[in-house]
This record gives C-alpha cells, sequence and structure tokens, in this order.
C-alpha cells in the first residue's frame, strides 16, 4: 500500500470543488473541441485535408457550405486541415512535455538523492542547459537529427527537460526529509522501493501542475518549428506549417494566416488558463 | 548596405535559409540569336519584348539611389564562381562581357568590337575595345581577356556555370594588346552567345592575381559602370557609380556613365516581405517578383511589371531513367500522360507563366512548336502503367509490382519557400496510384544525392541564351559523376540524340541547326526524360519614379546601366 504524503498544502485543496470560472469553463470546452478534432477529426471535418480537387484556391470562409472555412492556395479545404492537423499540433506538446517530464524527473531525482558530487555535476550540466534558449536548443537538435515531427518533438522535450529536473529536485530535498521517508528508511525498506513508493509519487505532483502549463509552451514551440519548416512536412496537415504556408498568401488571402494562428493562440492560452487553475488549487489559493 | 530588420530567430533562420538556397538556384546562359519574338502584350502575361526599353523617353535626372531587393545572396560576388541567377541582374552593374546579344537574340559587340570565325568554327579573332579600364586602374586587353578565361576553368575557382560554359576553350594566342585569337578543342556554335552571359563578365586580372577565392567573393572588380563599395553577405551590397565609364553596350545607343549615384541592393527571401517593401516605396524595382501577388503590382499604376519568357529549358520534373522504376519508359509516359499540367500549373502559378509541352522554352531559338508531348489521357496512363506491370493495387491504393509499391522520390531543398506545385503534382500522380514521396531535406543533403544519382524526380528550370541547354540537360557526356558535376540529372544516355546535339554545335548553318534542333526535340519526346511543368519566365517590378529600365535579351532581366530615378 502506497502511504500517501502529507504535502505542505492541506489535503483536499488539491481537488477542493468551487464553481468554476466562466474563463475556465470557456477554456475547457474549447479543449474538448480540440481533443475531439484530435481523436475523431472526421467528425468535425468530413473531407480529405490532402485532397486536391477542382475548388479554386484562396475561397474565403462561409462562401462554400463545402469549404466552411474556405480553402488554401492549392484549393484544400481549410477545415479539413485544421482538424486534421490537430493530433499532430498536440502529439508535439504532450509528446514533448512527457518526455521533458520523464527526462526531468530522472535526473531531478538523480540530484535529489545521489551523493553531493552527483548533484553538482547534473545541476551545472543542467544549468549550462537552461543557459541556451529552449528554441536554440531544439534547432540544433534538429540540425544533428534531422527535420520531421519526431525529431521536433524530442528537440522541444529535450529542450525543456532542465525546468523539471530542478523542480523535481527541489522537491524530492523536501520530501526526502519527511518524517514518513525516514520511517520508511528507518524500517528497512529497500532504497529503491522508498524511491519509487514514496519520494516519486509525492515529489512529482507539482511537476504534473507545471506540465500542464508546458503543454501550451510545448505546442507553441512545436508550430514555430514547423512554420519554420523544421517540424511536419508538406502536405501534411499541421497548424504551424499551415501558418506558414499562409504567410506567403497574406497578400492575397489573409485568412490563411488568421485561422490557423487563433487555433494556436486559443490552443495555448486554454491549456495555459486551465495549468494556472490547477496551480492556484494544488497551492491552495484562491483563483484570481 | 543598411537593412534594419529585426534580428529574431526565425528571421534569422529564414533569411539564412533562403540565402542558401539562392546559391544553388542554377541558372544557365545568356541566349543565343533570338529569333522569336516574344508573345505579344495583351494576354493575361505583360510580357515585354527583348531590348524593350521600359518607361523610356523624358529627360534623365542625374544622381538618387536606386534600392533593389532580390529574393536570395549568392554569398559570393564573383560571377564565375556563382551559379545564381541574381548575377544576370546584378552582375552588370559591376562588369560588363565580350558580347551583347541584340534584340534580336544576335551576338553583338561590346567589349570585343569585332570578330572572325575560321570556317571550320574553332578559331576566334576578337578585335577588343580600346581606352577600357577596370575600377582599379587595370587596363582591359588581349591579356585581361587570357587571365579571366583561365580564371573561370581554374579548378579553384570551382567555376559552375562560366567554366563549363566555355569548355570547348583550348587556347590562347595574344596577336597584340587589342587582338585575340581564341582556339577551341572543337567547333561551339553557341560560343559568342555565351560570352554575353553575366557569369562570363570581365574582372580585373590584378584582383584575379592578388586574390584568394574568398577574396574576389567579396571584392571583385569589374569595369562596369558602377563599382562594389561595400558587401554584407546576407544583407545587401552597395553600388557606386564611375564617373569615367563610356563603353556601355553599343545596341542600347547610349554612351557616357550612368546617371544614377549608385545602386543599394538587398537580399530579401521572404516572398511577402519583398513584396509590401516594393509596394510601400522602400525599394524601387524587386528582381523577383512573388507570383501571387503579380496581379495585385499589375493593378497597380504605380509600377511597371514585367514577366518575360526566359530562353532554355522548361521548369521541369527530371525523371531518373538509370534506375526503377523510371528507367521503363511505359512508367514515363504514363506519368507524362497522366498528370493534368495545365491544372498544376493555373492553381501554382496565377495565369503568371504558361504551361510547357516541351524540353525547350517556347522563346528559345529552334523551338519546334510542332514537337510536343502526348495531351493528357487519364486512360491512357493507367493502361500504360497496367502494362507495365504494376497492375495490383495495396490497400492505400498506390499500385505495386512483385509486393513492391510504386513509390517515387523527389528530394527538395528546406532552402526556400517549397513550392505547391510538389503538393498539386503528389495529389495527382496519387490519382494514378503513384506514391510521390517529397523529401524536404536541407541543401548540402540534396545536392549530395543529386549528384549520387539517389532520387527518382528532381525539378529545376535551366535559362541560358541558346538552344544548346538541350546538350547541358541531355548529352551523355553530362550525366553527373564524381568527377564531373553535369546537369543530365535525368541521366538520359541516347546515343541517337548525343550525336544530333554533337553536330550542332559543329554548324553555324542555320538551315542545318533548325533540322538539328527540331530532331533533337523528337528524339526527347519519345525519350520523355522528364514532366515538362511550366513555362520558365521571370517576374519583375519597379516603381514608375525609375526611368529607362532595359529588358536584357540574354535572360529577360532588368538592364539598369541608363537607368534614372525621380526623386
Amino acid at each position: 500500500m502506497t502511504t500517501t504524503a502529507h504535502l505542505p498544502a492541506p489535503r483536499g485543496v488539491w481537488l477542493r470543488s468551487r464553481l468554476p470560472r466562466p474563463g475556465i469553463v470557456l477554456a475547457a470546452l474549447f479543449l474538448l473541441v480540440v481533443a475531439v478534432a484530435a481523436v475523431v477529426p472526421g467528425l468535425l471535418a468530413a473531407q480529405d485535408p490532402l485532397a486536391i480537387g477542382t475548388d479554386p484556391g484562396f475561397l474565403p470562409p462561409f462562401a462554400s457550405t463545402a469549404h466552411l472555412l474556405g480553402t488554401d492556395q492549392e484549393g484544400r479545404d481549410v477545415l479539413s486541415r485544421l482538424a486534421h492537423g490537430t493530433a499532430p499540433s498536440l502529439v508535439m506538446g504532450l509528446g514533448a512535455t512527457g518526455i521533458a517530464v520523464i527526462g526531468g524527473a530522472v535526473l531531478g531525482l538523480l540530484a535529489g538523492l545521489g551523493s553531493r558530487a552527483t548533484e553538482a555535476v547534473v545541476m551545472r550540466v543542467l544549468d549550462v542547459v537552461l543557459a541556451i534558449p529552449e528554441l536554440l536548443l531544439a534547432l540544433i537538435v534538429i540540425a544533428l537529427l534531422g527535420t520531421g515531427t519526431e525529431h521536433a518533438l524530442l528537440a522541444v522535450g529535450v529542450a525543456t527537460i532542465p525546468y523539471y529536473s530542478r523542480m523535481v529536485r527541489a522537491q524530492t530535498h523536501v520530501v526526502r526529509r519527511s518524517g514518513y521517508v525516514e520511517a520508511a528508511t528507518g524500517l528497512g525498506i529497500h532504497q529503491a522501493s522508498v524511491i519509487w513508493r514514496h519520494v516519486l509519487p509525492n515529489a512529482i505532483k507539482p511537476v504534473l501542475v507545471l506540465a500542464t502549463i508546458g503543454v501550451g509552451t510545448a505546442i507553441a514551440v512545436g508550430a514555430s518549428l514547423s512554420f519554420l519548416g523544421l517540424g511536419a512536412q508538406p502536405p501534411a496537415p499541421e497548424w504551424g506549417s499551415m501558418l506558414a504556408a499562409g504567410v506567403q498568401y497574406i497578400s492575397v488571402d489573409w485568412m490563411l494566416v488568421a485561422i490557423p494562428a487563433v487555433v494556436i493562440t486559443l490552443t495555448v492560452l486554454s491549456v495555459t488558463v486551465l495549468g494556472q487553475d490547477l496551480r492556484r488549487r494544488a497551492e491552495g489559493r484562491t483563483a484570481r | 548596405m543598411p537593412l534594419s530588420e529585426p534580428r529574431s530567430w526565425p528571421h534569422l533562420l529564414t533569411r539564412a535559409m533562403s540565402l542558401a538556397a539562392v546559391a544553388t538556384v542554377l541558372s544557365a546562359c545568356s541566349a543565343s540569336g533570338l529569333s522569336q519574338p516574344a508573345p505579344p502584350h495583351g494576354d493575361a502575361r505583360n510580357t515585354a519584348a527583348p531590348g524593350e526599353v521600359l518607361n523610356g523617353g523624358g529627360t534623365p535626372v542625374k544622381g538618387g539611389t536606386l534600392k533593389i531587393s532580390m529574393a536570395a545572396d549568392p554569398l559570393c560576388l564573383d560571377p564565375h564562381s556563382i551559379s545564381s541567377d541574381t548575377e544576370q541582374i546584378l552582375g552588370h552593374l559591376q562588369f560588363d562581357n565580350l558580347t551583347f546579344l541584340n534584340a534580336d537574340g544576335s551576338p553583338g559587340p561590346w567589349l570585343a568590337t569585332s570578330w572572325t570565325i575560321s570556317p571550320d568554327g574553332r578559331t576566334y579573332v576578337f578585335t577588343l575595345k580600346k581606352g577600357v579600364t577596370f575600377a582599379d586602374g587595370t587596363p582591359f586587353n588581349a591579356q585581361a581577356v587570357v587571365a579571366n578565361f583561365a580564371h573561370m576553368l581554374d579548378p579553384n575557382t570551382r567555376s559552375p556555370l562560366a567554366g563549363p560554359y566555355i569548355a570547348p576553350y583550348a587556347s590562347s594566342t595574344v596577336i597584340d594588346d587589342y587582338t585575340l585569337q581564341v582556339n577551341l578543342k572543337s567547333a561551339y556554335s553557341p560560343f559568342l552567345n555565351v560570352l554575353a552571359q553575366g557569369w562570363l563578365g570581365m574582372e580585373s586580372p590584378k584582383a584575379i592575381q592578388e586574390s584568394t577565392p574568398a577574396q574576389l567573393c567579396a571584392h571583385p572588380v569589374g569595369s562596369g559602370p558602377f563599382t562594389l563599395t561595400s558587401y554584407t553577405p546576407n544583407v545587401g551590397a552597395s553600388y557606386a557609380r564611375r564617373a569615367d565609364y563610356d563603353w556601355g553596350p553599343p545596341a542600347l545607343g547610349q554612351t557616357g556613365a550612368a546617371d544614377l549615384d549608385g545602386v543599394d541592393l538587398s537580399w530579401i527571401g521572404q516572398d511577402p516581405v519583398r513584396y509590401n517593401s516594393l509596394i510601400s516605396g522602400q525599394y524601387q524595382l524587386t528582381g523577383y517578383l512573388p507570383p501571387q501577388n503579380a496581379a495585385a503590382v499589375q493593378a497597380n499604376s504605380q509600377f511597371v511589371f514585367e514577366d518575360v519568357n526566359r530562353i532554355g529549358w522548361p521548369f521541369t520534373f527530371d525523371f531518373n531513367t538509370s534506375r526503377a522504376p523510371l528507367d521503363d519508359i511505359k512508367v514515363r509516359k504514363a506519368i507524362v500522360e497522366g498528370v493534368d499540367v495545365n491544372a498544376i500549373v493555373q492553381t501554382s502559378q496565377f495565369g503568371q507563366r504558361g504551361v510547357a509541352r516541351s524540353y525547350l522554352d517556347s522563346v528559345t531559338e529552334f523551338y519546334d512548336p510542332s514537337v510536343q508531348l502526348p495531351a493528357y489521357n487519364v486512360q491512357d496512363a493507367n493502361a500504360l502503367l497496367d502494362g507495365a506491370g504494376w497492375a495490383s493495387r495495396n490497400a492505400a491504393g498506390f499500385r505495386t509490382k512483385n509486393g513492391q509499391e510504386l513509390d517515387l522520390k523527389l528530394p527538395v531543398s528546406n532552402a526556400t519557400t517549397v513550392s505547391p506545385v510538389y503538393d498539386l503534382l503528389q495529389a495527382q500522380l496519387k490519382t494514378l496510384g503513384v506514391n510521390l514521396q517529397v523529401e524536404v531535406q536541407p541543401q548540402t543533403q540534396v545536392t549530395t544525392r543529386r549528384y549520387a544519382g539517389d532520387y527518382d524526380l528532381l525539378s529545376g528550370v535551366w535559362h541560358t541564351n541558346t538552344p544548346d541547354v538541350l546538350s547541358i540537360k541531355y548529352a551523355s557526356s553530362q550525366i553527373p559523376n564524381s568527377a564531373h558535376l553535369g546537369q543530365n540529372l535525368a541521366r538520359l544516355s541516347d546515343p541517337t540524340l548525343d550525336r544530333v546535339l554533337q553536330r550542332s554545335r559543329e554548324t553555324t548553318d542555320r538551315t542545318e541547326l533548325a533540322s538539328l534542333y527540331s530532331q533533337a526535340q523528337k528524339q526527347l519526346v519519345s525519350d520523355v526524360p522528364g514532366l515538362p511543368v511550366y513555362q520558365n519566365t521571370v517576374l519583375w517590378a519597379f516603381d514608375k519614379k525609375l526611368h529607362n529600365v532595359i529588358v536584357n535579351t540574354s535572360h529577360g532581366t532588368p538592364l539598369l546601366t541608363y537607368a534614372w530615378l525621380v526623386p
């Protein structure tokens, strides 16, 4: 049986029920639509996002019932591309954050529980990595591995590892000095078991809150990489690459830029709003 | 020269990428006798005639600095060392050539005032213009020309265009300071034409001798109407007027120095930025107008818009005939018949470029309009693929043969905006059951694959000023290998075609040339070494404050020697 830790915040605050604020409801609803688009894009848009038919390019939104959001420069349905582009865009956010959380947890535990020397080495290396801006680090990874969604995902994930490992390390320091860990160690439980069952579960919670906010950032960075032509490759639909293609035709049809830009912004905003709310709840502060 | 823009990461990166792209844009040189007039005005395009003076008349205003924008920096300004198309515009600011193409496409005098050709076509004797000096004071004479030929052919120059264009050059004999005999290894009828191309401009022999290749790239010295005063890679270059210049091409009918004080050039890789900075008046001329903005510029009475069809090889997908599946002529024919090129061109080129159905651009001398690829016919195409053994289809709808999917790999550089043409072709081939895989990669990787033959399709254009472009693209001696970076990317090896093309280099008899080039075009249509898509036209525009811009016959580019600017 897992011994549940008592975090600094009193128990119950974590999921304290409170009437959600309208902004949070809106964000959650928007993310629900995004989630549906990611899992079953066909529900929102019936057309093939790659199909180039006889329809003219640059149709404005609502001009045709077949193309609610119009068509792009090649006559493809914008709504379909947006819907089918959701999954790759979200995979970037979730995947990169997943890599960062796992990598951050391992390195953070290593630093937090290891010897002073181990901690010094790990933290100084992470300091160096932190000194390099996230996007620049991602570009270096791509330069080494090549372009493509998987590489961009790995790049963003690796670049954000230090943020998580620093937090895990700090939390580990708090948790390892707590009574229950000392008790478990005193009872003679194997060290690996103590780490796995007591330290990690209690150190990771604030990290998950941070990760929620990080998903938004990762989506934005992923879109930036695709915008630069380093992420998803044409003709695969992806929000960042749709934006990049649209910019070329901004003088002809500005909607090709506006639509993916608004969707990226709203998604990142919604994830961040929910993440902030989670953090406030976890920290026991009043949502404000 | 100053171009103040925010130094954000994406900005720098895209700029760097577009610059790298420019460096690899392969262009060919000038035109030989362009006998066929350009299409008349009045179609959807605004096509200037070769040699035409645009926004001419009026009294020239002295002074002023012309600001021009170009798509990408060749990262070297030594014309002999680069293949960038931008050289056709900016090269003529700084350099003069031995010949100049007349409006009718025939080679006329410039720094070479006259010449004689031996009956066997292998010996040229040039009389050179006297009193010409380079910007560093070095006199132009026969020795200078010899030094230039040597520099073009020097392996250290790594010349991608100038050197290969004078490959038949053997030696020179200086008869006196202003008379030079050039001996060729074999007859080469396009010789006088290629000498008019920007990449074969004359450089100061002193600068050539005293500079390393890198120094020459950064600061070449010519005898042209302007001298280079500063060059910042990826940012821009500035040129100042040479007050003592008095040796422009006689065909221009003007003498003396330029009216402009100078020219400031900026590299702007992003299409929308280049367009908007022209419209907003930051620049008075752009050498590369994005096709999507052509209609807007055309409708704007403040600008002169030109869309000039160029001599050479149209935008074409080369088929790699040396490996499966495109070694099978049935598959090649099926693609040519099964792709609706009209639809692709209409969608991607905004009505600015015409469809190509032959391996020679329609304005090229000896283009034979009767030789055309078969018309679009999906049924035929499917029958051809079935007949080639690609009859069954897999779950994804792609054709298979012996369990293998019909895949075609097309490496594409990520250095510039990826053209919508690739997506459009991919979508059309999918309906035929062909899986076109567009592989967007760094330029260096694409170049490596290009010369190693690791591709099924490659795309490109080749503009030059002679129908001899067919030898460059399709003679078997031009198949690239580790030692020779040839341009026969279809890797076509057809002895009959080789014979015809070789003979076309040897004769100057126009009747025979017409027959030979017609034969070559017919042979190519039966070999199907590629899928031509659209005519290779160059789109440029300038503010009406700029006057007296001449359409350079050689490459359809603006010649700014005697342009002047209303403040």
